[in-house]
C-alpha cells in the first residue's frame, strides 16, 4: 500500500510531464512493419525510425493541394522508417490508415529514395479484394509516381476509371480509392512532416558515399 | 515490491521523460537524434456491480504511457515502453490482485520494457523488464486498459511478469520466448518462482484492439508465486486464432495442461462485430474451464457481452455484462456488470 503523499507526488509529476498529443491505444501495442520491410528490402542492413507529429495544420496544408481528408484520429505521432543497405539509402516506409470495406485498412507504403511511390502492402485489411488489389495491375500503375503524377492520374481517371482501365473488380472501388488516398498522404506527409528529416538523411548518405 | 526498483526509480524515469517534453522544437534536435518518444496521460474510471455481493464498487486510475525509440544515425537500437499508473479502488466487491482488499491506493507498472534490436531488421531482439506473457490471443490484440480481456489471468495466473524475452519477426512467422520471475505485477523471489512462456504465429506486425487475422501456438510452464505466498505449478500448451469476415470477427483460444498437478482444459471463444470507422465494437465471449479436482472432472463457464465506443483519440466508453453459467465445486454463480470511461491526452 502506498502513502497518499506518494500518490499525490506521482499525480503532480504526471500533470507536468505529458505531451499534448492524443493517442487512441496504448503504446504497448505499437509495432513496426518488420515483415514487410524484410520482404520489400531483402538486402537491407538496417532501418531507423523517425517519429513526428501529424497536426491539423499539416492536414490543412495538404488539403489545399491534394484530394484528401484527414480523420481526427490521424492527428498523433507517426513513424517514417528510412531503410538502407550499408551506405546506400534504399527508401522510406510509412504506415497509413484509411477507411475501407468493413473497417480501417493499414496500408504500408514504400517510397523510393527519390520520394516516388514504389509499392504498397496491406498490413491489416478486411476487404475481400485485398489480395487482388495488392498483387494486381494497380501496383504497376502506381509504381514510380510522384505527387504530381498521382494527382494527374486521380484527376484524369479517379479510382473508378483506373479500375475500368486495369480490369479490376468494380466492387473494389472503395479499396482502390483508399489505396490512392493513402498514397497521396504518404507522399504529402513525407514532404510536410518529414521534409527536414529526409533532407538530413539524404545529405548523410551522400556524405557517406563520398567518403 | 512495487515498480521493482521502488518509487525513486519511477521518479528518475519520469524526470528523464519529462525533461525532454519542456524543450522546444528548435532546441530538442540534439535529443531527437538519439531518442524519439511520445507520451500520453491516461485516465480511466470503472464502476462494478457484483450480484452475489449485492455491492457497487469503483476503480480510479491515472497514468503515464510513454513510447520511445533509441536510435543512432543508422538504425534503431531499442524500443522503450513505460507505463506507470496510480490507482484507487473503493468498495470493490471482487478485489483486484494489484490492490490489497477492497479499498486501497497503489502505484504499479504495466508494460515497462526495453526491447534491444540485436539484428538490424528485427529478427532477433532481447526484451528486458515487465512484459506481457507471450501467449495466446493476448499476444496479437491490445487489451491494455480495456474491459475486454482474454485468458491470461484465469488460465495462466498472471498477465504481466518481470524478466526477459527473445523475440523477432521473420518473413513467415513471428516469435517470442520469455523467462520471467513468476510473481506477476510485483517482483518477488520468495520460493524461487519462475515462468517460461512462448508463442510462434503469423507475422502480423500490428497489435490493435480490433484484431487481425492470424494464428499461433503457445506454451507455458511456471511455478507461480500465488497471493497466499505459496508456489503453484502450471503448464499449458495452447492454440489461438482469429479470423475476420466483413464486419464479423471470430476468435478462439484452446489449451490443455495442469494446474497444481490437476488436468485442466481451457477454452475461450469470441464473436464480435464492428463498424467501418472502427469506433464501435460489440462482442460476446464464452469461457469454459474443465478441471480435474480430487479425481473427478469439474467445470466452470461464463458468457460476457460487451460494447466499446471510442469516437476519437481521447474518449472511450465501455460496458460489459458477465453471467457465470457454472462454477467449480458448486459455488453459486454470479453476475458482474462493469462500466468504464477512459480519457487519454
Amino acid at each position: 500500500m502506498m502513502t497518499r503523499l506518494s500518490i499525490l507526488s506521482f499525480l503532480a509529476l504526471l500533470a507536468v510531464s505529458w505531451t499534448s498529443e492524443a493517442h487512441g491505444q496504448a503504446y504497448c501495442s505499437l509495432r513496426d512493419p518488420n515483415r514487410i520491410i524484410q520482404e520489400i528490402f531483402p538486402s537491407a542492413t538496417g532501418f531507423r525510425s523517425h517519429l513526428r507529429k501529424v497536426t491539423p495544420e499539416h492536414a490543412r496544408t495538404l488539403k489545399l493541394e491534394l484530394p484528401i481528408e484527414f480523420d481526427s484520429r490521424e492527428f498523433t505521432t507517426h513513424t517514417m522508417y528510412a531503410v538502407h543497405q550499408k551506405d546506400t539509402l534504399l527508401g522510406y516506409v510509412q504506415s497509413r490508415t484509411e477507411e475501407s470495406d468493413w473497417g480501417l485498412a493499414e496500408i504500408i507504403w514504400i517510397l523510393d529514395a527519390d520520394l516516388k511511390l514504389a509499392t504498397f502492402r496491406f498490413q491489416r485489411c478486411r476487404s475481400r479484394w485485398k489480395s487482388e488489389i495488392e498483387t494486381g495491375a494497380l501496383q504497376q500503375a502506381l509504381k514510380g509516381l510522384s505527387e504530381d503524377d498521382l494527382l494527374e492520374l486521380w484527376e484524369s481517371k479517379g479510382a473508378k476509371g483506373l479500375i475500368q482501365e486495369l480490369s479490376l473488380p468494380s466492387k473494389s472501388e472503395k479499396l482502390v480509392g483508399a489505396v490512392m488516398r493513402s498514397g497521396f498522404k504518404a507522399l504529402g506527409l513525407a514532404r510536410v512532416v518529414w521534409g527536414q528529416d529526409i533532407a538530413s538523411i539524404q545529405e548523410s548518405f551522400k556524405q557517406r558515399r563520398a567518403r | 515490491m512495487r515498480f521493482a526498483l521502488g518509487f525513486k526509480w519511477l521518479l528518475i524515469c519520469h524526470a528523464a521523460v519529462a525533461s525532454d517534453v519542456t524543450l522546444t522544437e528548435e532546441t530538442n534536435g540534439h535529443w531527437r537524434d538519439f531518442l524519439n518518444y511520445q507520451a500520453t496521460a491516461d485516465f480511466y474510471t470503472r464502476a462494478i456491480h457484483s450480484d452475489r455481493h449485492e455491492q457497487w464498487g469503483g476503480e480510479f486510475v491515472a497514468g503515464l504511457d510513454a513510447y520511445g525509440k533509441w536510435s543512432n544515425q543508422n538504425r534503431d537500437i531499442a524500443t522503450i515502453v513505460l507505463q506507470v499508473y496510480a490507482g484507487r479502488i473503493e468498495n470493490h466487491p471482487l478485489g483486484i490482485p494489484v490492490y490489497e482488499g477492497g479499498n486501497d491506493w497503489d502505484l504499479f507498472a504495466k508494460i515497462t520494457s526495453v526491447n534491444f534490436h540485436l539484428s538490424p531488421t528485427r529478427r532477433f531482439n532481447v526484451k528486458l523488464g515487465h512484459f506481457e506473457i507471450p501467449y495466446g490471443l493476448e499476444a496479437s490484440i491490445n487489451s491494455n486498459g480495456t474491459l475486454r480481456q482474454f485468458s491470461h489471468p484465469s488460465n495462466l495466473g498472471q498477465k504481466l511478469d518481470w524478466g526477459a524475452t527473445i523475440n523477432g519477426t521473420f518473413p513467415t512467422f513471428q516469435y517470442e520466448v520469455g523467462l520471467s520471475r513468476g510473481s506477476g505485477m510485483d517482483y518477488h523471489s520468495k520460493g524461487n518462482p519462475y515462468a517460461l512462456s512462448g508463442r510462434i504465429g503469423t507475422p502480423i506486425d500490428t497489435e490493435n484492439f480490433w484484431g487481425t487475422s492470424s494464428y499461433g501456438v503457445s506454451f507455458y510452464q511456471a511455478e507461480l508465486l500465488r497471493p497466499t505466498g505459496g508456489i503453484q505449478d502450471r503448464w499449458r500448451i495452447g492454440v489461438d486464432g482469429q479470423h475476420y469476415m466483413g464486419p464479423i470477427g471470430l476468435l478462439g483460444e484452446a489449451s490443455i495442461g495442469e494446474t497444481a498437478g490437476q488436468d485442466t482444459v481451457n477454452l475461450l471463444a469470441e464473436i464480435n462485430a464492428s463498424n467501418a470507422r472502427e469506433t464501435i465494437l460489440v462482442y460476446n465471449q464464452f469461457r469454459w474451464i474443465r478441471q480435474r479436482t480430487a479425481g473427478a472432472w469439474d467445470e466452470s463457464g461464463s458468457s460476457a457481452i460487451g460494447v466499446r465506443y471510442a469516437p476519437d483519440n481521447h474518449w472511450a466508453f465501455s460496458t460489459q455484462f458477465t453471467q457465470e453459467l457454472w462454477q467449480l465445486e458448486g459455488i453459486p454463480t454470479n453476475q458482474v456488470f462493469l462500466m468504464q470511461l477512459r480519457y487519454r491526452f
